[in-house]
């Protein structure tokens, strides 16, 4: 599903250079669930940034569902993340005028599809995130798990090949953590869903099926 | 392509059902108040434009005017023409004058003048002269040796160009009037004004001393015609067309060259000052967006994240941006048409040229709207443009 091959990102801050990826190569299968781990600063939000095409690499290649997604135009990366790809931030980047439904509908409207459908797949994945009763609460007017399954539920309304969630629960508390696992891990056992999740916390291992290691820009160990 | 503006109308809704009502309110108040602006000259132009118009249809042309053919003097058998005209039913009524150029001196003062020769019953039912004296009368039937004159040659009264006038003349005052090698004195009989200096620079006498003086008998420089009210003058001048007369047949609008003028000159200062009222709405409207973008620039950068394009968010602000110009123009033409307008039919304002009732026509509301909506999308966007063109990543996190 996602080739990488000697992925190299340096930012440039003034004079210095920092080397955030220094060349790492890995593969991930359909239907795997990944995680990244590492210690803070090691390159995993980098990393997933790169992948999920929301920033450019310096260099190296990039192959997702089979197609080399580094010689996008900015606008095919666009289109590219509404229809194959799901993104799901730390902090709870929902819109707060927007309710869960509407949120969760965005991407679907987006992608031209009619009322009845959007409406449909917003309550069915919103159903399927267990916030079924929560469909026209803004988000101030939801708890920051409930607001995170709103982010995951938004992720998915497309049915995206593959769905990246950078440190999910790192906000949250241990139950809050656990309801958002289980529930990846039920995308991942019952739709077959690619999954890559960047986490530092250990405890979270036992609901993947592999682990990448990341230190200081390089894979330490997979 | 619409599948885009849907959500960007979406979002648009949700920016001004789910943001901050005080600045919406303020936003579109200042637009109400801007198009207001931008509208008000063109409604006072509108108004006196009116009253000129007015004013010469009242107190000077009637509706349509009559003139001898090209090369000669006087339309002939004025007589016999006038009961033609008067017998048609779009007629109110007819008048047949004969004008002497000249000077009306009075102690060691003169000023030129035209003299209108009038047979007042007939005049009185074209013009409305009689009812704009304010002091003494208009000229009756068997009055002789009898003279009225407008304020601009009496002086007083208001007068605007006092300094060119007989500087003070009073009724029962003794005038000489002299056309050509004729010179005859005449009792001021009454003083008008309309406040229209045009109008109040002339002065009427009984047509029979005008005949007098000229030496001529049913004769007439001009014929002026009242119509009913709501007859349309250019079909009534087809229609006199059609019944073989063929002197030179003119609608009132054709001496209205000078309100034309001066019309044209207001419309351009009005054009001067709207540009300071687009301004304002361009800044009022750059500052707005601008502002909601810098508050937005997370959430925008999560859009791009989650694969909204960036002309569907830069629309989002525009489509924002329009609606609070829509609705301020919405508001301030229904002020305007329904509220400020009517308000002056009750309470005119009191201009030189007398009380003026403000009248906004479609056209001039829809090309001022126009010049708004303009302002607008150019205004908002600049900011959105600007923003949804950044790095999504800086958007997020920076
Ligand atoms: N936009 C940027 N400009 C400059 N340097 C950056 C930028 N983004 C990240 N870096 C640097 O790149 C390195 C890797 O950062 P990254 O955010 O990928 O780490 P991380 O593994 O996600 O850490 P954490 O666990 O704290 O989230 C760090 O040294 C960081 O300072
Ligand atoms: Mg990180």
């Amino acid at each position: 599903m996602i080739q990488v091959k000697d992925l190299k990102r340096t930012y440039v801050v003034g004079k210095v250079e920092v080397h955030a990826l220094r060349g790492v190569s890995f593969e991930v299968e359909k239907g795997e669930f990944l995680a990244i781990m590492g210690p803070s600063g090691s390159g995993k939000s980098t990393l997933l940034h790169q992948l999920g095409l929301l920033d450019t690499p310096t260099s190296g290649e990039i192959r997702i569902a089979g197609v080399d997604v580094i010689g996008l135009s900015d606008h095919e990366k666009t289109i590219f993340r509404l229809n194959q790809l799901g993104y799901v931030f730390q902090e709870y980047a929902i819109l707060p005028e927007l309710t869960a439904l509407e949120n969760v509908y965005l991407p679907a409207m987006m992608r031209g599809e009619r009322r009845v459908y959007y409406l449909k797949s917003g309550i069915d994945i919103l159903e399927t995130v267990g916030l079924g009763e929560r469909l026209h609460h803004l988000p101030r007017e939801l708890s920051g798990g409930e607001q995170q399954r709103v982010a995951v539920a938004r992720a998915l309304v497309n049915k995206p090949k593959i769905l990246f969630a950078d440190e999910p629960c790192a906000n949250l508390d241990t139950e809050s953590s656990r309801q958002i696992l289980e529930l990846f891990k039920k995308l991942n056992k019952d739709l077959e869903q690619t999954i890559v999740m960047v986490t530092h916390e250990e405890w979270h291992k036992e609901y993947m099926d592999r682990v990448i290691y990341l230190k200081d820009g390089l894979i330490e160990k997979m | 392509m619409f599948e885009k503006f849907r959500v960007s109308l979406f979002l648009a809704y949700k920016y001004l059902t789910g943001g901050n009502k005080g600045i919406t309110i303020f936003t579109i108040f200042i637009l109400t108040l801007v198009f207001l602006q931008l509208v008000l000259v063109s409604a006072i132009l509108g108004g006196a434009t009116n009253r000129f118009n007015e004013l010469m249809i009242d107190y000077q042309t009637g509706n349509v005017v009559i003139e001898p053919e090209e090369d000669t003097e006087y339309i002939s058998d004025a007589h016999r023409l006038m009961s033609k005209i008067n017998a048609l039913p779009e007629v109110t009524g007819v008048s047949a004058r004969i004008k002497g150029v000249g000077k009306i001196i009075y102690e060691d003062r003169s000023v030129g003048a035209t003299v209108i020769g009038i047979d007042p019953l007939d005049e009185n039912t074209v013009t409305k002269v009689n009812s704009a004296i304010v002091d003494g009368d208009f000229i009756s039937k068997l009055d002789r040796g009898e003279i009225v004159l407008g304020r601009e040659i009496s002086g007083g009264y208001g007068a605007l160009m006092e300094s060119k006038s007989l500087g003070g003349v009073k009724v029962g005052d003794r005038v000489n009037l002299r056309i050509g090698s004729v010179d005859r004195e005449f009792r001021v009989k009454g003083i008008y004004t309309t406040l229209f200096f045009l109008v109040d620079s002339s002065a009427y006498i009984n047509k029979k001393d005008m005949e007098d003086i000229l030496g001529v008998q049913d004769e007439a420089h001009e014929i002026a015609i009242k119509l009913n009210p709501g007859e349309d003058e250019e079909e009534f001048r087809k229609k006199l067309m059609g019944i073989g007369i063929n002197e030179e047949i003119r609608v009132w609008r054709e001496f209205a060259g000078i309100v034309e003028l001066l019309t044209r000159t207001i419309t351009q200062i009005g054009n001067i000052l709207n540009l300071i009222g687009l301004l304002i709405a361009f800044v009022i409207i750059f500052i707005v967006i601008y502002i909601n973008t810098i508050n937005k620039r997370r959430q925008i950068g999560v859009q791009k994240a989650i694969g909204i394009g960036s002309n569907v968010i830069v629309a989002s602000f525009v489509l924002q941006a329009i609606f609070y110009a829509s609705f301020g123009m919405f508001l301030g033409f229904f002020a305007m048409q329904y509220l400020i307008t009517p308000y002056t039919v009750t309470h005119p304002i009191q201009l030189p040229i007398g009380p003026v009732i403000l009248s906004l026509s479609n056209t001039e509301a829809l090309f001022r709207a126009a010049l708004l909506f303009f302002a607008t999308i150019l205004a908002s966007f600049i900011p959105a443009y600007k923003v949804a063109r950044e790095d999504l990543l800086k958007l997020i996190w920076d």
